[in-house]
């Protein structure tokens, strides 16, 4: 009795239709989510460039029966449902019988397979359109499917594949994500003669994180385990220091599918609210399983969109059982207060900046009425040379205050100016950074002892590809083995402590925007990095002398280069409007 | 408890004690100090739980009336002690507060409960070795500038000791640039290694009281003592490794120049005027009997400043951070330098005529 059918009509059409393949990443994941369904215990995926040539994924699961092999190209054809019904209980990876015929449809397949209980293996050859071959071979229980010429029947899909090495990032992570949530099953991943990474099977989720990301953030690792009526969550959550500039170190799992899901990730950004620094993102791994009818996977054909049937509650349990967990390890930065932050006069000169904010906002008379935004202000002092030349003049004592570690106080012609201090500074850094690399390159301090940097396979092949662009940074980065990078040299212009972060801010950007960068682009975006990495931070407490040099830098700012993200450095209370506010007028 | 003695030397003691009690709130008592008065003297204690100080008041200089012990706030106890104008202070307990007189003044201060206030640790009977004090002030002077202020690789906020072969090695870098420094200390001196917090050697300094004074060192397991004396600073050790510093000393450098120490110290700081605060560098050009340092700061203008070398070979131009040149320049009063170097990416080796070593490592273009 063959385990695979065709699936009635009506079950058929209420399945999620669209493109299934777009991309060799969207054949790896059709063929190991199978090989997980067949109860594989090791999967091994190999590629030629980067999938476009050759796709092999070998499997030791349940293999097939000749019958439903044959039957296992047909459109509709499978094992996994059987009636509208089961359609709202799945719980395997795939449901709809479409992946093989749809593979089959735009490349050369082969399939090899033994079912357990058979005494032979069969050989499956299938061509576009749909010219089927079978016949006896020779292979242990299990599966190997071979995909060659990804797309050969359709040239102007072909010329949308992107560049080997991007190909195999995509494919990269996504093999990596599934390993984290199968960490029982061994799987490997080869280019070529290149072994990208070659995983054995791991006791844990936290051993199998160890394996891609290093023993030391595996020990880091916080685990948050609970749940609620039914629906169970275990996290293992990175100390804010791991902390991205992208959300892409959060991987999240709906009854062990890799998913992208904004209920799942806006839980987790809620349960981080406080804790992180703004514009920066978790790495966390969150698994959440929950009873099949309450998840609806048929939402989008590539099966990785999801919808919950009680979205607020996932959303209400997931978050509540990270936070809970971060609230116990007591990894929340504290504010650390400035040296101006205790005295009274800091204190009440901050509250009133903070009621004035507060009535700016709620008045939303923001710039209209005396509050001007500071964004070009800095180079309208320095170029036209004018009378108001608050910031260069040198300074009595007392008329610069820095207020929380944070903000600049200064009194000036107009009024009082408030400055951010590490907007400020970023943005004479980046000024300074891009005009260096217009020059030519940036200077590199070398070190003695190079910082290593544990590292991804999809991460190690990011930078791989870029070190050319991060040696013009200054950056000398060498790829030692496997999982570590090595940095010889970082932006001179950087302080002394921010070494390790700036590393995973750029490997963590380079991983997220692939090859698909222009060099200027690149360039900019590391730009901005390392000028972020380099300013003063909000919170460094600053000395006189350092508060006035960095007033006075700003006036030899070009205002072209404007602040790196966008937000104003400087605000102005002008005399005016605080005579109108204290009704002298 | 009851004690009396002169202001001066309870100032002292008091200062020494609130520059270790912490002003973090998270652990009040730690807040405070401790003084003991026994038959023996009195002892001012104070720590952070990093770090712990006991400092002994001799009885020439302060008189003890009735033995105890007092908790009391450590940086309320300085200023008073600092402002008194009496040349004596007396400190008597009572219920709950404790009073301290000078002169015409009188201050009631509320105590702590002396039973809240960790103990800090005795040194072991046996001592690692001897130094004398000021020789290892020096030491320490000319290679705690070099750690890093708050790496993550903690290991390097500290500086390594070590002991070989009965010579004490210590050694500092923040990863860009190395100081390292050696002196016997005798066959019998063992010690293993270990890495101290700046803060600790800071407190260590002020140990030393007299001339020609001897500092003894010894380590249990997580700490090291620091004993003279006057009194003792205990610090935690920084766990973590070291950078194996041996590699990185190069060996095989072999462009030598040799200059004044104070004419390169003033054209060092000449050409560091101008250079841009975000990208600190100055281009260093050895040439025949001649050194020219250029710096550029965007926008400002450039500087280029000469000085005397004696050098032969081929010219080299190599780039470096101009405060890592200051800073060892600064550390060392020897008449001389030298500065050995082979290729504009690689270590630069300097050395002073007292056997200091600073490794440099340049700035770099591709
Ligand atoms: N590696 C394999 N080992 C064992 N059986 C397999 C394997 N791959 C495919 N099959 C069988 O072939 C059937 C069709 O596979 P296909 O991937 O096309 O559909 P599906 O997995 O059922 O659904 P989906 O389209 O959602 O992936 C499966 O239902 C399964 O029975
Ligand atoms: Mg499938």
């Amino acid at each position: 009795m063959p385990k695979v059918g065709i699936l009635p009509p009506d079950v058929a059409e209420k399945i999620a239709a669209g493109e299934v393949i777009e991309r060799p990443a969207s054949v790896v994941k059709e063929l190991v989510e199978n090989a997980l369904d067949a109860g594989a215990q090791s999967i091994r995926v190999e590629l030629e460039k980067g999938g476009k040539t050759l796709i092999r994924v070998a499997d030791d699961g349940e293999g097939m029966s000749r019958e439903d092999l044959e039957l296992s190209f047909h459109r509709h054809a499978t094992s996994k449902i059987k009636s509208v019904d089961d359609l709202f209980a799945i719980n395997t990876m795939g449901f709809r019988g479409e992946a093989l015929a749809s593979i089959a449809a735009v490349a050369r397949v082969r399939t090899v397979t033994r079912a357990a209980d058979d005494e032979n293996a069969w050989e499956a050859t299938i061509e576009p359109p749909s010219h089927l071959e079978i016949k006896p071979a020779g292979r242990a229980r299990g599966t190997t499917v071979e995909v060659r010429d990804l797309f050969f029947s359709i040239p102007a899909r072909k010329k949308f594949l992107s560049r080997d090495e991007t190909e195999l990032g995509h494919i990269t992570r996504y093999l990596q994500a599934m390993a984290l949530s199968f960490p029982h099953v061994a799987m490997s991943l080869a280019n070529g003669k290149r072994v990208v990474f070659e995983a054995g099977a791991a006791s844990s989720v936290r051993r199998r994180l160890a394996a891609f990301y290093g023993e030391d953030m595996a020990e880091d690792l916080l685990e948050a385990e609970g749940g609620h009526e039914g629906l169970t969550v275990y996290a293992l959550i990175a100390p804010p220091f791991y902390s991205r500039t992208n959300s892409y170190g959060l991987y999240t799992y709906v009854n062990g599918r890799y998913v992208r899901d904004r209920v799942l990730s806006g839980a987790v950004s809620q349960a981080f609210s406080g804790i992180m620094e703004p514009r920066r993102y978790p790495v966390a791994f969150v698994y959440v399983t929950i009873a099949p009818e309450e998840v609806d996977v048929n939402v989008h054909p590539a099966k990785m969109e999801i919808r919950f049937r009680d979205s607020g509650k996932v959303r209400g349990v997931v978050s509540g059982v990270l936070s809970g967990a971060l609230l116990k390890a007591d990894i929340a930065p504290r504010i650390r207060e400035g040296e101006a932050g205790g005295s009274p006069r800091a204190e009440n000169i901050y509250r009133s900046i903070e009621a004035f904010y507060d009535r700016r906002v709620s008045a939303g008379d923001y710039g209209a009425q005396g509050w001007s935004q500071g964004g070009g202000r800095f180079a309208g002092q320095g170029q036209t040379g004018d009378a108001r030349t608050a910031g260069g003049e040198p300074l009595g004592q007392g008329s610069l205050l820095q207020v929380k570690g944070t903000y600049i106080v200064q009194e000036t012609d107009e009024g009082i100016a408030i400055i951010d201090q590490h907007a400020l500074h970023e943005r004479i850094v980046y000024a300074d950074v891009r005009r260096r690399l217009a020059e030519g390159n940036l200077a590199g301090q070398r070190l003695l002892i190079p910082d290593v940097v544990e590292v991804t396979p999809e991460e190690r092949l990011a930078v791989e590809r870029s070190r050319d662009l991060l040696a013009r940074l200054g950056m000398d980065a060498e790829i030692f083995g496997d999982d570590t990078v090595a940095f010889n040299s970082f932006p001179a212009a950087l302080a002394d402590a921010k070494r390790d972060r700036l590393a995973r801010d750029v490997i963590s950007d380079l991983v997220a925007s692939g090859s698909s960068r222009s060099i200027d682009e690149a360039l900019t975006a590391m730009a901005e990095l390392i000028a972020c990495h380099a300013a003063v931070r909000a919170g460094d407490a600053l000395g006189a002398e350092e508060l006035e040099a960095l007033l006075a830098k700003a006036e030899n700012t070009e205002s072209r280069y404007a602040c790196p993200h966008g937000r104003p450095t400087k605000l102005v209370l002008t005399f005016d409007e605080l005579e109108r506010r204290f009704k002298r007028r | 408890m009851e004690i009396r003695g002169k202001r001066e030397a309870l100032a002292e003691s008091f200062g020494m004690a609130q520059a270790i009690a912490t002003t973090r709130s998270t652990r009040p008592v730690l807040q405070n100090l401790l003084i003991t008065a026994t038959k023996d003297g009195v002892v001012v204690s104070a720590t952070d739980m990093e770090i712990g100080l006991k400092w002994h008041i001799s009885s020439e200089d302060c008189e003890v009336l009735k033995e105890g012990s007092v908790l009391l706030p450590a940086a309320r106890m300085a200023q008073i002690a600092r402002s008194l104008e009496s040349e004596e202070i007396s400190i008597s307990e009572g219920e709950t507060l404790c009073v301290v007189k000078g002169g015409r003044s009188k201050f009631d201060v509320v105590t702590e409960n002396v039973e809240d206030f960790p103990a800090i640790p005795d040194p072991p009977a046996a001592a690692a070795l001897e130094i004398d004090a000021a020789k290892f002030a020096e030491m320490t002077h000319k290679t705690i500038f070099a750690s890093a202020k708050e790496s993550t690789r903690y290991a390097l906020n500290g500086v390594h000791l070590e002991v070989k072969d009965g010579v004490l090695e210590m050694v500092a870098t923040d990863g860009r640039r190395m100081a390292l420094i050696k002196e016997k200390v005798g066959k019998q001196a063992k010690m293993p290694a270990a890495i101290v917090p700046q803060k600790a050697l800071g407190q260590v300094e002020k140990l030393k009281t007299a001339a020609e004074e001897k500092l003894s060192i010894s380590i249990s397991e997580r700490q090291i003592f620091f004993k003279a004396a006057k009194g003792l600073v205990v610090s935690r050790l920084i766990e973590g490794h070291f950078p194996p510093y041996g590699d990185v000393i190069p060996k095989d450098n072999n462009k030598k120049a040799v200059l004044s120490r104070a004419g390169l110290l003033s054209a060092m700081r000449q050409a560091a005027l101008m250079t841009s605060e975000e990208s600190k560098s100055v281009l260093m050009s050895f040439d025949d009997g001649e050194l020219t340092i250029t710096g550029r700061a965007p926008d400002e203008g450039t500087s280029e400043v000469k000085a005397d070398v004696k050098y032969e070979g081929d010219k080299i131009d190599i780039r470096f951070n101009p405060q890592f040149i200051i800073d060892c320049l600064t550390v060392t009063d020897s008449e001389d330098m030298t500065i050995e170097m082979k290729e504009p990416s690689t270590p630069a080796l300097i050395k002073d005529q007292t056997g200091f070593l600073y490794v440099a490592m340049p700035i770099h273009i591709v």
